[in-house]
């Protein structure tokens, strides 16, 4: 048995890797969202800015400071509002960082909180103390700012820079990954393509062996077959003369026998008729079997042959007490059929039904007509067949024991299968609805000619 | 020696009407637009066809004050920004409002602001963005340490165009100077 790779895995394998490519795809381009580097980008450009205004402010103080005009506060004036209005955007900056945790930074926020506080003091008292010695005073508290202004800003940058870095890093190994992961999806893809490939070889090998294997099979049947209808035909010219001598020896005709030798004689007889009957039996299975049996359809009227076969089995019926009762549908489409073997496999049935039935049972004859079929059943009363056993009765020499019937019921075993055979050979189809103590009910149909045909118009418009 | 016969008579007049159209000249820039009186909150030169003085190179130089801004302007915008909460009212000059009042000729502005940013601005956006230069805020004049004393504003809550780094990137704040080119 070759080994298959199974649908199920390959359809799982192609979800499983398709699930992960969009892992990865989303996450590359979930890194590759802008978004934390432009806020990353949004805090340094703050802090420098704030750093540049803050050494515009100094120069604007220092030029205050050695002038002492009007406008130069002024300019001083303007320089710190811009300086406090970069320190209000760094301080309006809402997202993680881990800058904003650091207590350098935090601190350096309250320093200039509390600077811009004091500076803005420090202006309001320009009239009082003159232009130089507000920007003397504002020199004083800004300087010590500086170094540290400077330490945070250079910090944000290599940060930034670092975080940068990681990313491309990071974004690189991403690219790899898909890269990687699309090389080994094509491997596979090929590989299963090839699999897939061998096994439609396979396949079609293996279909090519079993149809040779089946011709072969349905060629050995058929030389059986006419193996045993050759064979058949040359047993039965010897049974002739078993029959016929022993017959004259059972009926005394040329001469009285002692009961001994007479009796053997019809022992010898009995025995050379069923040998007959079996023989006949598998003769007609196998010409059935080598489809060289060939029918002589002609139209039949059904009734007309239910009651002849069930006058032919009334002497029987009487014997064993059982009631053979003929009850076709009152009006019946004729039938195209052969004439002979219709009688046989309803010989076979009748005798079936009789030979499981009990005196006083009844076995039923019927025939319905019903679409583009005709359905003859033979229903008994006896002793049913078990639901196991339905389907091995109509298989060639199987007969079922009940334990109502200790013995084997007498019979070749080959009347079902030959009836099968037949009723198969007009297209029709037979079954059989059993149950045990219930009795048995053995139905076929014939099919309708759905056109009447040619020489029936003709006969019915003359 | 009487001034006629010095002088002859045709050109003395054509300097006088040359004179006259000059001073003319002069008295109608006066007249379309004032002289600031306060401090001058927006210089605007370069490609413009009325001012109130004149550059170094003698080019038209409009120079707007409060007081300027208020009478040309009056124009007001409630929106959103992504550097405020909640809507704000802006007051201020519209886009369309300044380009008429100068007879604006140029494609771009470069507008600078104290801390010498600068951005260049297409004169499409002011004159069909409803570009506002403000000057007040929810009724308030801006100190130049809340983004004043003019600040230039889109509708930013009317169309999320506006939301673009473009458009972020030219409403700027503490607006000092525009030349337009």
């Amino acid at each position: 048995m070759q080994k298959m790779v199974s649908p199920v895995l390959i359809t799982f394998f192609f979800g499983v890797a398709l699930i992960g490519l969009g892992v990865l795809l989303y996450d590359a381009l979930y890194e590759a969202d802008a978004g934390i580097k432009v806020q990353d980008e949004e805090l340094v450009y703050a802090i420098h800015e704030m750093e540049r205004e803050f050494g515009r402010l100094v120069i604007a103080g220092l030029e205050a400071e050695r002038e002492g005009t009007v406008a130069d506060l002024e300019e001083m004036t303007l320089r710190l509002e811009i300086f406090v209005s970069r320190v209000t955007v760094l301080r309006s900056l809402h997202f993680e960082h881990a800058l904003f945790h650091q207590p350098a930074y935090l601190a350096l926020l309250d320093d200039l909180d509390r600077i811009v506080r004091r500076a803005d003091g420090l202006v309001a008292q320009a009239p009082r103390l003159g232009t130089g010695e507000v920007a003397h005073r504002l020199l004083t508290i800004l300087m010590p700012l500086g170094p540290s202004l400077r330490e945070i800003a250079l910090e944000v940058s290599q940060t930034h820079r670092q975080r940068w870095i990681d990313h491309q890093a990071h974004a690189q190994q991403h690219l790899i990954m898909i890269a990687l992961f699309f090389a080994v999806f094509m491997v596979v893809v090929f590989s299963c393509v090839f699999l897939f490939w061998v096994q439609h070889r396979r396949l079609r090998y293996s279909y090519a062996v079993l149809s040779r294997l089946s011709e072969d099979l349905v060629q050995a049947n058929q030389t059986k077959s006419r193996f045993l209808a050759n064979m058949s035909h040359e047993l039965r010219t010897p049974l002739n003369a078993v029959l016929g001598f022993s017959e004259i020896m059972r009926d005394q005709h040329l001469g009285p026998l002692s009961e001994r030798y007479r009796s053997y004689a019809e022992d010898i007889h009995c025995s050379a008729q069923h040998l007959l009957e079996l023989i006949n039996d598998v003769l007609d299975l196998s010409k059935v079997e080598a489809e060289r049996r060939e029918l002589d359809l002609t139209y039949l009227s059904v009734e007309e042959e239910l009651r002849y076969v069930s006058r032919l089995m009334a002497g029987e019926a009487r014997d064993r007490g059982v009631d053979l009762v003929c009850a076709p549908q009152s009006v019946l489409p004729p039938v195209r059929a052969d004439r002979l073997a219709l009688r046989q496999v309803l010989l076979n049935l009748i005798s079936n039904a009789l030979k499981f039935s009990e005196a006083g049972d009844r076995v039923e004859l019927r025939a319905v007509a019903g679409g583009d079929s005709l359905q003859i059943s033979v229903v008994d009363e006896g002793i049913g067949i078990d639901a196991a056993d339905l389907r091995r009765v109509l298989e060639p020499f199987e007969q079922v024991r009940s334990n109502r019937q200790r013995t084997l019921v007498k019979g070749t075993g080959l009347g079902l299968p030959l009836s099968k055979g037949l009723v198969e050979l007009h297209g029709g189809r037979l079954w059989i609805d059993s149950s045990l103590e219930a009795g048995t009910s053995v139905s076929f149909t014939l099919p309708l000619q759905v056109q009447p045909p040619k020489v029936l118009e003709q006969r019915l418009s003359a | 020696m009487s001034l006629r016969h010095c002088l002859p008579l045709p050109r003395f007049a054509a300097l006088a009407v040359l004179l006259v159209c000059l001073l003319a000249s002069d008295r109608s820039l006066a007249e379309t637009l004032p002289a600031p009186e306060g401090p001058v909150l927006l210089e605007v030169t370069g490609a413009i066809s009325k001012g109130n003085a004149r550059d170094d190179r003698g080019r038209p130089l409009a120079e707007l004050d409060l007081a300027l801004l208020e009478r040309f302007g009056g124009t007001l915008l409630e929106t959103e920004t992504p550097w405020t909460q909640g809507p704000v009212v802006f007051e201020g000059i519209a886009g369309a409002q300044l380009i008429d009042l100068l007879g604006v000729e140029g494609q771009t502005a470069a507008a600078v602001a104290l801390n010498d940013y600068r951005v260049d601005i297409p004169v499409s956006d002011f004159r069909d963005a409803e570009l506002l230069i403000a000057y007040r805020r929810d009724g308030e004049a801006m100190r130049v340490r809340d983004k004043g004393p003019l600040w230039i504003v889109f509708p930013f809550s009317d169309d999320a165009k506006y939301g673009s780094n473009d458009y972020l990137a030219r409403s700027v704040w503490q607006l000092h100077r525009l030349d337009f080119r």
